[in-house]
């Protein structure tokens, strides 16, 4: 696999506390990979790892193909947004552009498409400290897009954004992985998530829980098939059964959610009718990205 | 290979992009320094006026006439400015920590060294301006205040406020390069203004009230005695020699903190 990122064993501590540890795993060239984990997982401090501000206590990395030891070598082909959006309040959004593309050198004509590119034409000449938390996240993506990157780096991008926003970002992110960039990016937005990304890296305590295609870790979550009686009272039978054939059971209100796969739901529906229940609702649900996270960050937390 | 040069005068070009917003503190320099001159003229009218004005301002005239009286508003002024470097520098480095925004400027240019170079760089051409116009302006006010209250200019050496320029650069870039290094220390622009302006106005007065004879290797002492042209105690060059050790120190600290240091916050 062509990889854009690679890291083996990377490891940070702070002050004997491990916050990044042992992790390896893949990130392939092109496409977009959701790098999630739940808050104070280390997701932040791995990013500053992959991108020289912070040095690994242990392990390697590289990075479009160049080792963590020479961020010179690859950053120039990097845009980031590194936890909120990183501007200067006193500058207008069309400055803020031009103190990058200054230390660049780039021309001065890249910060107006940049502006018209995430949606904030016509405000070029605004000072930041009167923009939205959105309009300051799409001026920082900007940024991120300045230098026409091959690998992009996004921690929560979406934060503050509106609906429409959310909306414009994950079609960015889609297109951009579409053009044979690579998008690393973070968020806890997770069905924003599910629908703008191809892999997923999952971490928990700064240790790897996950690392594959979307479809695989979709897998791995917690199908349920939830079962509601027509009459109420053959609720406590039903569950009994249920119990009796070792099927892992919750009550929730007067439904019956039972941990098994989809193609179940039709064996559920025969077994209560040939114990005289009929079921108002057999409802098979797939696990979201949701319920994979929680399941795999809550497994790995035990 | 793109050379350092090339990399460091973009990152000098990008700080300036940021520099134009804090066009008002090397505005107030230029109005310090005219204020202070403007003072330092006041109440000196009489000399050279038959019978006119007080016998204190017929001596402060007659002190005003002297060779370095064309520098008399400099003795305050150029503290003023060099204060004004030092709050200018710790903003300018502590707000690319306060607002995360070294974060993204070393993703953009990842060698640290040169994004201070240029940084540094930028902060030097600005406060040596700020200096030029600072003395011009304290010169030329200097010229119409004394002619205002009637002292006499005949005597004054031009070339002193040549020298007064290299002396109030000199000690503006001293100032400005130990608000860097606490910024960078710090990352705060508040804990390196009060630090840095807290030591060099009250900390070094307190060690002086202790030790007399350490006052000459004081760096807050040493920028005031530079500016004043030395004194009977310690020479202009000691003088000198500390205040550019100061700056080296400064230099060199803020060079091994913003390469060293991880960028956490």
């Amino acid at each position: 696999m062509d990889t854009a990122i690679s890291t083996d064993g990377l490891t940070r501590s702070f002050g004997g506390r491990v916050v990044v540890d042992d992790l390896t795993f893949d990130v392939p060239r092109g496409g977009v990979t959701g790098f999630l984990g739940p808050n104070g997982s280390g997701k932040s401090t791995t990013i500053r790892l992959l991108l020289g501000l912070v040095s690994p206590t242990a392990g390697t990395a590289t990075v479009l193909g160049s080792p963590l030891g020479r961020p010179s070598a690859y950053t120039h082909r990097i845009g980031a947004l590194i936890d909120s959006p990183a501007l200067y309040p006193g500058l207008s959004a069309t400055e803020n552009l031009r103190v990058h593309a200054e230390l660049a050198g780039l021309p001065g004509r890249r910060t107006t498409e940049v502006l018209d590119r995430v949606g904030l034409h016509g405000r070029g000449r605004d000072r930041v400290r009167s923009f939205s938390l959105g309009m300051k996240q799409r001026l920082a993506i900007g940024i991120a897009l300045l230098r026409d990157p091959e690998l992009l780096v996004l921690d929560e991008p979406t934060n503050g954004l509106d609906p429409e926003g959310i909306v414009e970002i994950r079609t960015l992110l889609r297109e951009l992985g579409a053009q044979d960039r690579t998008v690393l990016v973070s968020s806890h937005v997770l069905a924003e998530m599910q629908a703008a990304c191809d892999r997923f890296v999952v971490i928990r305590d700064g240790s790897l829980v996950f690392s594959g295609t979307a479809a695989d870790l979709l897998a791995a979550g917690p199908a349920r098939v939830v079962l509601r009686p027509e009459r109420p009272d053959d609720l406590a039978p039903l569950e009994a059964l249920l119990r009796l054939r070792q099927m892992p059971v919750e009550r929730a209100g007067s439904d019956l959610v039972v941990g098994c796969g989809t193609q179940d739901a039709g064996e559920l529906n025969r077994l209560a009718f040939e114990h005289g229940i009929v079921l108002a609702e057999v409802i098979a649900r797939s696990a979201d990205l949701e319920d994979v996270f929680i399941h795999l960050t809550r497994k790995a937390s035990r | 290979m793109m050379s350092i040069l090339t990399h460091t005068t973009r990152a000098l070009r990008a700080e300036v992009v940021r520099l134009r917003r804090l066009w008002l503190l090397p505005a107030l320099s230029l109005v310090l320094a005219v204020a202070a001159t403007v003072l330092a003229f006041l109440g000196s009218g009489g000399a050279g006026r038959s019978g006119g004005g007080s016998s204190s301002g017929t001596e402060s005239a007659l002190r005003l006439a002297e060779p370095d009286g064309i520098v008399a508003g400099l003795d305050t002024g150029a503290t003023l400015v060099g204060l004004l470097a030092l709050v200018l520098w710790a903003l300018s480095v502590a707000r690319d920590h306060q607002t995360g925004a070294v974060r993204v400027l070393l993703v953009t240019q990842s060698r640290r060294g040169v994004l201070l170079a240029g940084k540094l760089a930028a902060l030097g051409l600005t406060t040596a301006l700020t200096a030029c116009l600072a003395v011009g302006a304290s010169t030329a006010t200097a010229y119409g205040a004394a002619a205002a209250n009637g002292v006499s200019t005949s005597a004054w050496d031009a070339s002193l406020a040549v020298h007064a320029l290299l002396d109030v650069s000199l000690a503006s870039l001293t100032w400005g390069t130990i608000g860097a290094a606490l910024a960078t220390a710090t990352r705060s622009a508040a804990a390196a203004i009060a630090g840095g302006i807290g030591y060099l106005l009250l900390g070094e007065n307190l060690i002086g009230s202790v030790s007399t004879s350490a006052e000459r290797w004081l760096p807050g002492a040493s920028l005031d005695n530079l500016l004043a042209g030395g004194s009977d105690a310690v020479s202009y060059a000691q003088s000198a020699s500390v205040v550019a050790v100061t700056l080296l120190i400064g230099l060199a600290a803020c060079t091994a903190i913003a390469l060293r240091r991880d960028i956490t916050d």
